[in-house]
């Protein structure tokens, strides 16, 4: 019977599951930035916690769960849906923010860093995990990786929107400095009145990389984790209400992203904390 | 149906969808305490586009998304729709101000010193009660390109919700020379009044040599307190009151950032449907 009370999420709870990623020091961080956890590993290198591995190809490939390095939801009884009923999370010291559970639909890479003209790429169809079920992409953004140092700071994405409109463009949103250090992550804008990503025709460098790997990430943002306080390690605490109830669709590939605010520039703290879901 | 419960705040939650993502790139040389509009910022939602005529244009979600706009989904049918999240961080912390964008308009001389006349159309339904008098509707200055030299007072002249005209409102925030793009002057109330049904006229006090410059109609959804920059806050359903989202909601963001440098906001929005 599908949730529609309290008393229904409390029946469909679900055993908790922990969130912990190991932070890192990197000098080349800007004080403030976006920041990709995939390539972070689980404070214990378990199964369900390795780091996450990246594509090296243009077109890239659609990512359905299970996939090495995102978090495991359990999957929900057949005819049942899964949502995330609480959770809680804690950033460590000298970091701070908020950190977004989103859904990889798809991944590339194998950019060539001398080139400041658009590099081709042919998505594939998009998996069917939009925000009406569907691989037109509404709700589907796209951010780019940094795997290993990267010198530039802008990129700009050529698109199909989700209307299915081509040529779209967007830059990241925010420029971060000059560079960021694996992990360090950009996110795109959209082009104006667009609600989504169908696909991806090109990737533009501002300035040769001269050094560096980077990597374009399709994603659906889940929901969001806030956090309370600068260098507290203090857990913030999100209930079904709270939260409204976000669905987690099959073949969901769940990794974080973050946005930190660090007072101590060049450190992603730990991340450490919990999510239960309920099925119904 | 209204949602009356807490089991009709899980339902609705359910049935308003997925979360709304929100992400821009703020960027500097604004003027420090002044309020900011992110309508025409890019990143998610896509920068929005402004009016150039004097007698504006309403904005209205009901048939196609306004670009620019956080985009709004409302059940329609019958059923109503509430905010149910609203969690957002802001790189230099202040507050975030969560609103209906109503109408807006342009062609306004930034160098006139004498009323300029303006027919405004009759406001769709969105006022706090959901109706056209303009209850909570209040009118802001938005700068869209760079001003020069002066810092004029701003002056509004309109009719009360409860239909009294030749009201006079003011800026409540002191204008300065080359005042950067997207920031936003909110015109206070005369006394005793509740919201702008419709405005007739406004004035510089000065010359301000160059620009562009637009008045904005809006209704305040929310706001958050972003007390402590990058640590996001929230409001809830419990929290944030319960505020109903009429249907044909412009919803886009007013910055109250404390500094001028440049910053990232990032967050999401929930809707309730039921």
């Amino acid at each position: 019977m599908a949730i529609s009370t309290l008393a229904d999420v409390i029946n469909g709870l679900t055993p908790t599951i922990p969130i912990m990623k190991v932070g890192a020091v990197n000098s080349a961080n800007a004080p403030a930035g976006h920041h990709t956890y995939w390539g972070h590993i689980g404070v214990t290198t378990s199964v369900s916690w390795p780091a996450g591995a990246w594509n090296a190809t243009l077109n890239g490939v659609n990512l359905v769960a299970p996939v090495s390095g995102q978090f495991v939801f359990p999957d929900p009884p057949a005819g049942q849906d899964a949502y995330i009923a609480r959770a809680m999370l804690g950033i460590g010291v000298n970091s701070g923010g908020g950190v977004l559970i989103a859904d990889r639909i798809w991944h590339n890479g194998g950019f060539t860093n001398a080139l400041t003209t658009p590099q081709a790429i042919v998505t594939p169809a998009f998996p069917a995990r939009d925000d009406n079920d569907s691989s037109n992409g509404v709700g589907y953004y796209c951010v780019l990786e940094v795997e290993t140092v990267v010198t530039g700071s802008l990129f700009t994405l050529n698109y199909t929107n989700s209307d299915g409109v081509p040529n779209r463009t967007a830059t990241n949103t925010s420029a971060n400095g000059t560079g960021r250090s694996a992990n360090g992550a950009f996110i795109f804008g959209l082009d104006t009145g667009d609600k989504g990503i169908k696909s991806i025709e090109s990737l533009t460098f501002g300035t040769a990389l001269t050094t560096g790997n980077v990597h374009l990430v399709v994603f659906r943002p889940l929901a969001f984790l806030a956090t309370t306080a600068m260098s507290s390690n203090k857990p913030y605490i999100m209930d079904a209400i709270s939260m409204c109830m976000p669905r987690i669709k099959p073949g969901t590939v769940p990794f974080l992203l973050g946005c930190t605010g660090n007072s101590n520039p060049g450190y992603v703290g730990h991340l450490s904390g919990e999510i239960v879901m309920t099925h119904g | 149906m209204a949602i009356t419960t807490a089991d009709g705040v899980i339902a609705g939650a359910i049935a308003g969808g997925a979360p709304v993502f929100i992400n821009k790139g703020v960027t500097g040389n604004r003027t420090t305490s002044r309020i900011y509009s992110t309508w025409q910022v890019t990143g998610v939602p896509g920068p929005g586009n402004m009016d150039t005529t004097l007698n504006g244009v309403v904005l209205d979600s009901s048939s196609a998304q306004v670009p620019g706009q956080i985009p709004f989904r409302h059940p329609g049918g019958g059923s109503k729709c509430y905010l149910g999240r609203l969690v957002m961080q802001n790189g230099l912390g202040g507050g975030l101000i969560l609103a209906d964008r109503i109408w807006h308009n342009g062609g306004l001389s930034p160098t006139s010193i004498v009323a300029q006349n303006i027919t405004t159309p009759t406001w769709p339904a969105r006022d706090d009660l959901g109706g056209t008098d303009g209850v909570g509707v209040m009118v802001g200055l938005e700068v869209s390109a760079t001003t020069g030299a002066g810092t004029p007072t701003l002056n509004l002249v309109y009719t009360s919700s409860d239909n009294n005209s030749s009201r006079n409102g003011f800026g409540t925030l002191g204008t300065s020379a080359t005042t950067a793009a997207q920031t936003f002057f909110p015109i206070g109330l005369a006394q005793g009044d509740r919201g702008v049904k419709s405005i007739q006229s406004f004035r510089l006090g000065s010359t301000w040599t160059s620009g562009t410059i637009n008045l904005v109609a809006y209704r305040v959804i929310a706001m958050l307190p972003c007390g402590s920059a990058s640590i996001p806050a929230e409001i809830n359903a419990l929290t944030g009151a319960m505020i109903e989202l009429h249907p044909g909601t412009v919803p886009f963001l007013l910055d109250l950032a404390p500094g001028n440098s440049t910053t990232t906001m990032f967050g999401c929005l929930n809707y309730l449907h039921g």
